[in-house]
């Protein structure tokens, strides 16, 4: 079942879902429904919805958009750092929301998400609820 | 166990008899049993405390138990979040029993299919360098929006607007002809809104099980040939989650 990646090594291939980023988009609101079951009202689950937030346009976008071409050197073509990226979605998990308490939680996503995508951290891929096993 | 709250967590719907060695055998997953029927078994575990960080935890989850169950055989994916209330047993006579008929349609209908998302994104940089070195406006306007952030608001506000409208035209174009290609190596297509400004394609796609190789190749290919101004990733083989969407009237209106 594993898969050499091409010789150019172009391309990205995720086997398991490994973020929370890629989870919210594959399976929030798809699925079968059974509608005499109950679905179980989870805490977290508008925080979810918060995560799959669709990009709209707006000032705050635009200003950003105008910062990166303000910021960007003509001539050096380099990818973005990784650590930048990370930065950049934190910012944009706590911009835009007023509300404390949601806002709070945007930034432990964002966390969450900078946990995730480190990859020397094994704890981020173990479920919350380590089960007692034998060894 | 405490029966007279329980609640079984469903992750999804096999056919009886399915040897999941791929479920049993992947690491970091937690405690899921399967509760069968006759011809039926459900995929079920526990439900996740009820709080923000263990259902993050259960979405992840979720998604790698039944990412791990189609290796092995067709997989019917129930919406995250869905209980039945009480245990193994209230789990096969209300739900396999109770929906046998649909369930297994479902199964027969999925059964050689599985998903494959292909997402796509600029590097960034390299898609603005082209749209300032491709638009004169743009690239004065550059030059106008140095200096005091206060005084050259409105013309950043511009300038960013003319960037986001020549970033929508590119896109346009790259996610069309990237379609094209994938269009017929799947059953199905969906497009799903961009998760980020620069991401280009977000496309789960319906493909023949046994045509998954040569699906990857493609992408492989359209990887390589656009890899100085994209980004590609490949997801799956996963459940049919996108295609899969079906609720119970449409199930009770629909000749069967």
């Amino acid at each position: 079942m594993a898969v050499q990646p091409s010789p150019g090594g172009a391309l990205e291939r995720q086997q398991e879902t490994s973020s929370l980023a890629d989870v919210v988009g594959t399976i929030l609101d798809k699925g079968v429904v059974i509608d005499i079951f109950a679905r179980v009202s989870l805490v977290g689950i508008e925080l979810l919805r918060v995560d799959a937030r669709v990009v709209v346009a707006s000032v705050d976008t635009y200003l950003r958009f105008a910062e990166k071409a303000n910021r960007l050197q003509l001539g050096a073509r380099e990818p973005e750092a990784l650590a930048d990226v990370v930065g950049d979605i934190a910012g944009a998990g706590s911009k835009g929301v007023s509300e404390g308490k949601t806002k709070g939680a945007l930034e432990a996503g964002a966390q969450k998400l900078q946990d995730i995508l480190n990859p020397d951290d094994d704890e981020a891929r173990e479920p919350a609820r380590p089960r007692r096993r034998q060894r | 166990m405490n029966d007279t709250q329980h609640n079984s967590w469903i992750y999804g719907v096999v056919p009886a008899g399915a040897s999941l060695k791929e479920l049993e055998r992947r690491p970091g997953l937690p405690e899921v049993w399967l509760v069968e029927t006759s011809d039926l078994a459900a995929i079920v575990g526990d439900e996740p405390a009820q709080d923000a960080s263990a259902t993050r935890e259960q979405a992840l989850v979720h998604a790698r138990v039944l990412e791990a169950a189609i290796v092995d055989a067709p997989v019917v994916p129930f919406r995250f979040g869905t209980v039945v209330a009480g245990g193994d047993e209230e789990v096969g006579t209300e739900l396999l029993k109770g929906y046998r008929d649909q369930l297994s349609q479902l199964l027969a209908r999925f059964e050689d299919y599985v998903q494959m998302t292909v997402k796509v994104s600029y590097h960034d940089d390299v898609v603005l360098q082209e749209i300032i070195e491709s638009q004169p406006e743009i690239a004065e306007l550059r030059e106008q929006a140095r200096g005091d952030e206060d005084l050259t608001r409105a013309v950043r506000i511009r300038l960013g607007e003319l960037i986001n409208a020549a970033l929508e035209q590119t896109r346009a174009l790259d996610a069309n002809d990237i379609l094209e290609e994938l269009r017929p190596e799947a059953a199905a297509v969906a497009a799903d809104p961009p998760e980020t400004e620069f991401m280009v394609v977000n496309a789960p796609l319906l493909i023949k099980r046994a045509r998954v190789q040569e699906f990857e190749a493609v992408v492989e290919r359209l990887a390589d040939e656009r890899e100085e101004r994209m980004h590609f990733t490949l997801l799956g083989p996963m459940p049919a989650f996108s295609f899969i969407d079906v609720q119970e009237p449409a199930w009770a209106s629909s000749p069967s």
